[in-house]
């Protein structure tokens, strides 16, 4: 009696353990499905070109280091680089906070046009960008802001706008209406409110939209490949694309202008790994 | 300091069928305390949204001072508030909550910290001031938000439940606080509230609303011993008071009120408070007793015989200091909370067997079953028209 | 009042449009930058643009109309859709099962889940470029590693052949986007409730019954938003095309999808010659593309949601 139910148990551990194993086994194969690309594209970024061919899969044999100056300096880096850092955290800003502002403004749907103003703003999700570039292309140059870097921050504001409008609305619209009131008891001007007690209190959702944004516009390549056309005004992955056009031998430069462009991001990832996730998950879920 | 007049104000929400508020007039004196009361709904919070400039007025005029200041800016109106929430900003220190008014009346960083200072030492919160409100337990939160208020030394002080989140006993002692920081400070102030104890217990007059429409504004003494109306009557005193019909009888031993079986003189004295009664002799009425006008006629051998009626206990609830003894009255008993219409339905069907609620004293021995005899002083006998509700008498 | 003057009352306008001055700064942009150009572009749509000169004028819905006969709209919205359904279900297979093994909190579950969520905030030039590099047939370690499970005979040149080059888009497409059902199904799973699953438990249901009893219908609003997101990235998919096949979409279009076709039209691929630029052609495309897109979404989402209701 006593030792079938045993005899079961053992056999279940058995089980349990196999299982687990094969489990494990599943997320390590996909762990290195994922790091082994990017492994074997750091590796190549420190390789020159003849030991591409002649070792092309182990670890180079003396390790380039002149492939990232030559990439700082050849690729353009020098200049793609800093440009996409101004970009992204100048339209990343301001688009967050114009956002901010909107989702305030219209987060009461009683309010005269609240509703089709949201509905409006949250439509540009859907506006193709290979429809519009042209006809923003031809403003931008009446304006004069073509072949500057406002030319890529201006459209990136307002293409940040849609999502902000979106994942911030519904925050803006769920905090306490009696803070607002008690701000205006207080004395607060409108302006002063929403400095003081409503930015602050949307700082979650904010990061939200920054991370969101940031994102996307660090790693933007069609809209820099029509408005940018020279290195002076280029982001890092049209600046790469570009280089490869005349430099498409030079496996370690290309290799290196990529882990250049990609290591800020995933520093920053890993180190709100959290906040990444919620936040990109936040705008995919309500998108 | 400043009076307030509120005349004739109004409000209609976009969409909904009745006014929140119609036609609200009350004059509040210079350093009054005028407790607004009312059941949930009735509009209490609109009319002090409407004082403080956070919600607009459909009609009707809002006088601070002499000053009408319908188009006035809340922030222009000098008033300060206190929020049922409390509204503390979560992410400020205690610091920053209660010198936020002053921060952004740009007064000076010493002249705050002072101040603060101060405030805290009145309200017993020095401990907490580097804290974040979501820290603080309840009452502090509460005292915070008092805090906040009373710093900027403001014309009128606007209070929304201040104290209904927090927890019986409590509020018990803030009730004698926030009384006595007012008397202080004695800022006009319009405290909201649905709790009739703190109504009767806090303010120098009590203004008692219901759907939208003001009620009674009255000293809370007067409010108990001459509410205007059987809804006035029954939602000030705990336990209620006992409301039934009856009719007015007149016979040689003067007027007399018969309730089902029960039949009782009614004094001068009523019938002087009571004026219009006589004008109602052989007609339908209501009848108010009030609990403690109710003894057991056991213990109060020299009552007067008639005014006295036999009745069955159906419950005794003892509460050590009284006996509330619920006894069985042949009168139809009047439904007060829902709405007036159904006075007169409840009339038709007279033979309702109606609750009564007597507070005995302690020393009384009716039990549950027994037959009581009720002695009913009937010099505090309420009379009110059954069709309108009002008290029958001028006012 | 103990004011000496009187404040300035604000106006009925500011009380009733007051918030709008809030939406005002930002609506200004969205306006220079997606609405009128959106409605140039609508114009532009209906003309016979090339997109450089003056030479233009108007054709009415002629452009429109091109469309409906127009082969390489039809092939490169076929290829959108197969990379669709391919991800759609790489993404309701594997990433739920992988999402599924995670939610057991097994150890190092924070790594693994920083790992696979690694490739969705990266560029897919980035991306692309990695894969590139795999994939060469020189230099690349695919084929090598191919050989050396015994698989030799599927080596080759990957995105140059016909049959493997839109396999190779879905797969570059499918390790860049991986992280996202991850993610998603992962918050999904940890909403269940778990007195639900131990309801059920008590109710003796095994395993597996409880998964897909049990916690597969509270994954309905992830898979929603999973499958609506996947729509709008796969039929938007330009970068990887670009940069592992080029606007052309090689070999011989094989690759070829709208957004490089659009783009190609409108703005002329590298070996395509101005003269065969049609702007406006491209536009109306791309107008096409985006109302068709809306439709579908909100056809979708309505779909989905119904579902979610009853399950
Ligand atoms: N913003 C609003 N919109 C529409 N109706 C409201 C609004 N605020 C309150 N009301 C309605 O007005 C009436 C009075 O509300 P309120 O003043 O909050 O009552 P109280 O504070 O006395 O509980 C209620 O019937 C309520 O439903
Ligand atoms: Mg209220």
């Amino acid at each position: 009696m006593s030792s079938a139910p045993q005899l079961q148990r053992s056999q279940s551990d058995f089980g349990v353990f196999v299982g687990k194993t094969a489990r494990t086994a599943v997320l390590v194969v996909a762990s290195l499905w994922v790091l082994g690309p990017l492994f074997f594209m750091v590796i190549a970024s420190f390789k020159s070109v003849p030991e591409f061919f002649i070792n092309p899969f182990g670890l180079p044999k003396e390790w380039k280091i002149e492939n990232y100056s030559r990439a700082w300096t050849d690729a353009q880096l020098s200049l793609t680089l800093p440009n996409t850092i101004i970009v992204t955290t100048v339209a990343v800003l301001v688009s967050t906070f114009l956002a901010t502002m909107i989702a305030y403004g219209l987060s009461r749907k009683e309010k005269k046009f609240a509703m089709g103003l949201y509905t409006l703003f949250v439509a540009g999700l859907l506006v193709p960008v290979h429809a519009i570039i042209l006809p923003l292309f031809i403003v931008l140059k009446a304006v004069g802001l073509f072949g500057t870097l406002l030319a890529l921050i201006v459209p990136y504001i307002a293409m940040g706008l849609p999502l902000g409008v979106l994942v911030l609305t519904p925050i803006a619209a769920a905090l306490p209406r009696d803070l607002v009131h008690a701000a205006r008891m207080d004395g607060a001007t409108e302006w002063q409110i929403f400095i003081r007690i409503v930015l602050p209190l949307m700082k979650p959702g904010l990061i939200s939209v920054a991370i969101l944004n940031g994102v996307w516009m660090w790693n933007e390549f069609f809209i820099p490949l029509i408005l940018a056309f020279k290195p002076e005004v280029q982001t890092m992955p049209v600046g790469i694309v570009s280089f490869i056009g005349s430099y498409s031998t030079e496996w370690g430069l290309v290799f290196s202008s990529v882990v250049v462009s990609t290591l800020p991001v995933v520093i920053a990832y890993l180190l709100m790994t959290r906040q990444f996730q919620s936040g990109l998950t936040a705008g995919a879920v309500k998108g | 300091m400043a009076t307030v007049s509120l005349r004739n104000l109004k409000k209609s929400y976009a969409g909904a069928a009745q006014p929140a508020l119609s036609d609200l007039s009350i004059e509040i004196a210079d350093g009054e305390f005028l407790v607004l009361v009312g059941p949930s709904g009735c509009g209490k919070s609109t009319a002090l949204k409407m004082i403080g400039g956070l919600e607009d007025i459909t009609s009707g005029e809002v006088l601070i001072g002499d000053q009408v200041v319908n188009d006035f800016a809340s922030r222009d109106r000098d008033i300060a508030m206190v929020f049922q929430s409390y509204a503390l900003y979560p992410h400020m220190s205690v610091f920053d909550n209660i010198a936020f008014p002053l921060q952004i009346a740009k007064v000076g960083k010493e002249e705050i910290a002072r101040r603060v200072q101060e405030v805290a030492k009145t309200l017993q919160l020095e401990p907490y001031l580097q804290r974040r409100p979501g820290n603080l337990s309840g009452g502090q939160r509460q005292r915070v938000a008092m805090g906040r208020a009373i710093i900027r030394r403001p014309s009128v002080f606007l209070m929304d439940e201040p104290l209904s989140n927090l927890d019986a006993k409590l509020r018990v002692k803030m009730r004698a606080e926030v009384a006595q920081i007012q008397r202080q400070l004695a800022v006009t102030t319009i405290y909201v509230t649905h709790d009739q104890v703190e109504a009767m217990t806090m303010g120098d007059r009590v203004a008692l609303m219901r759907d939208g429409v003001l009620q009674q504004v009255a000293s809370p003494d007067e409010i108990y011993h001459d509410p205007a109306n059987t809804f006035v009557a029954a939602f000030i005193g705990s336990p209620a008071m006992n409301l039934f019909y009856g009719t007015l009888l007149r016979d040689a031993g003067g007027i007399k009120v018969k309730l089902g079986d029960a039949t009782l003189t009614v004094p001068d004295a009523a019938l002087a408070k009571y004026n219009l009664v006589r004008d109602h002799a052989m007609t339908d009425i209501i009848v108010g007793l009030r609990p403690e006008d109710l003894e057991d006629a056991a213990l109060q051998p020299d009552h007067p015989v008639d005014q006295v009626f036999e009745a069955q206990v159906a419950l005794v609830e003892s509460l050590g200091s009284d006996h509330m003894a619920h006894v069985a009255l042949s009168a139809p008993a009047v439904a007060v909370e829902d709405d007036v219409d159904n006075l007169e339905e409840v009339s038709m069907t007279g033979d309702i067997q109606g609750r009564c609620i007597c507070r005995f004293s302690s020393q009384s021995k009716a039990r549950k079953g027994d037959v009581a005899r009720v002695a009913v002083a009937c010099e505090r006998l309420h009379f009110f028209d059954p069709k309108t509700g009002r008290a029958l008498r001028d006012t | 009042m103990t004011q000496a003057t009187l404040p300035k009352p604000p106006s009925q306008f500011s009380l009733r449009y007051g918030h709008l001055w809030f939406v005002l700064p930002g609506f200004l942009f969205f306006l220079a930058v997606m609405l009128l150009p959106l409605a140039f572009a609508f114009g532009v749509s209906m003309t016979n643009w090339s997109g450089l000169g003056n030479d233009l004028s108007f054709v009415g819905l002629a452009n429109y109309a091109e469309i409906l006969t127009y082969y390489p709209f039809y092939r490169a919205a076929f290829h959108n859709a197969v990379i669709f359904i391919a991800i759609l279900i790489f993404q309701h297979t594997i990433g739920l099962y992988l999402a599924v093994l995670l939610n057991e909190k097994p150890r190092f579950m924070q790594f693994y889940r920083t790992v696979l969520f690694l490739p969705v905030i990266m560029s897919l030039v980035a991306t692309g470029f990695v894969w590139t590099l795999m994939l060469s047939p020189n230099i690349g370690l695919v084929n090598p590693m191919l050989e050396a499970i015994g698989l030799g005979f599927l080596a080759g040149q990957w995105l140059s052949q016909p049959g493997t080059a839109l396999a190779v888009i879905v797969f570059v497409t499918a390790w860049n986007s991986m992280g996202w059902s991850i993610i998603i199904y992962l918050s999904g799973l940890q909403n269940v409730p778990e007195e639900l699953k131990q309801a059920a438990a008590m109710d003796g249901a095994n395993t597996r019954q409880i998964f897909w009893r049990v916690v597969f219908p509270q994954l309905s609003p992830a898979f929603t938003a999973l499958t609506v997101l996947t729509f709008i990235g796969t039929f938007r998919t330009f970068d990887v095309v670009y940069v592992l096949t080029g606007p052309l979409g090689a070999p011989n279009f094989g690759t070829d999808v709208l957004g490089t076709l659009i783009y190609r039209t409108a703005f002329g691929g590298s070996s395509f010659s101005s003269a065969e630029i049609r702007f406006a052609f491209g536009v109306a495309m791309a107008l096409l593309m985006m109302v068709v897109m809306a439709a579908i979404c909100w056809g979708l989402i309505r779909i989905l949601r119904s579902r979610e209701i009853e399950g």
